[in-house]
């Protein structure tokens, strides 16, 4: 299970969570599309840069 | 989507892996002999073709394409993220950058101090196959987004391995000289960029600009990595 993880995620506990707020955001302003596609884009860079913050491993 | 993107994201993401396979199959051709380094790197690509072959008509028979989407997508994301705060990192001085050269000393000492011809194909194979594994992963997701598009990839990821391969062959020693991370950072930009773009499809949203959002993704990912890696640079002491 530890390896399957670190071969998907590569061990970040940050980017699983993010891209899960991200569908999220998605889901909820599916009925706005002038916001949902951005709001979901803002999320998953917000995710990379909080990803890149974690320790280096 | 045009193929040539496929191709060329499957290229570079192949191209990377197999410089860090040959590594490997090149310190047991040197220390365990050429016979048991080729016929393990000849069943490791055997595995990585059927894992291809049966993943990607699977998905694209009995999966919905919505779902599909969403699936490719995180999985996708997942592996773009890996790929591109790795890179990230390296850019910033906070890892270090690999070194070819270091790995086939620290394989070749292994090696040596087991003498056992199983743990030198063991070595072999397992090499080719965990870095060839994300490729497969990689191309079968393309293919499944639209089915003409697995031979591209496909193809992308073949002239690839023939292209290291081949080079391997001639030069006999390990890349040293790739330029490993700015390739790795375009791929993580590509993966980042095609995952935000199915996954969002797959829950229904809509873009912009079509297919020409994509282009806009990739330019997000772009400057968002160099502003992180320029944000994260450790100070140079004087």
């Amino acid at each position: 299970m530890k390896r399957f993880y670190a071969f998907v995620a590569g061990n970040s506990r940050v980017t699983p969570l993010g891209i899960a707020a991200a569908v999220l955001v998605a889901l909820a302003l599916r009925r706005s599309p002038e916001w949902a596609a951005g709001a979901y884009l803002a999320v998953l860079i917000a995710t990379l840069a909080a990803s890149a913050l974690e320790p280096v491993r | 989507m045009s193929p040539w993107i496929a191709l060329g994201t499957t290229f570079t993401a192949s191209a990377l892996e197999c410089v860090e396979a040959a590594t490997i199959v090149m310190a047991v051709g040197y220390t365990a002999g050429w016979r048991v380094a080729l016929s393990a790197t000849a069943w490791a690509l055997a595995a990585l073709v059927a894992i291809a072959a049966l993943l990607g008509p699977v998905l694209l028979l009995y999966v919905p394409i919505a779902a599909l989407k969403i699936v490719i997508g995180i999985f996708l994301l997942l592996f773009g993220y890996t790929w591109l705060r790795k890179a990230i990192w390296r850019f910033a001085g906070r890892k270090s950058l690999r070194d070819e050269n270091a790995t086939f000393e620290k394989e070749v000492r292994d090696l040596r101090a087991h003498h056992e011809r199983r743990y030198a194909f063991a070595t072999a194979f397992n090499g080719v196959l965990v870095e060839g594994l994300e490729v497969a992963v990689i191309v079968v997701t393309f293919a499944a987004e639209r089915a003409g598009t697995f031979l591209w990839a496909a193809a992308g990821a073949v002239a690839a391995a023939a292209a290291v391969a081949g080079s391997a062959f001639v030069l006999r020693h390990p890349f040293s000289r790739i330029p490993e991370n700015a390739m790795g950072f375009i791929v993580g930009v590509m993966l980042l960029s095609f995952g935000t773009f199915w996954s969002a499809e797959g829950l229904g949203l809509q873009w912009w600009s079509g297919d020409g959002a994509l282009l806009t993704l990739v330019a997000a990912y772009a400057l968002a990595g160099a502003a992180l890696s320029g944000l994260l640079r450790k100070p140079v002491r004087a």
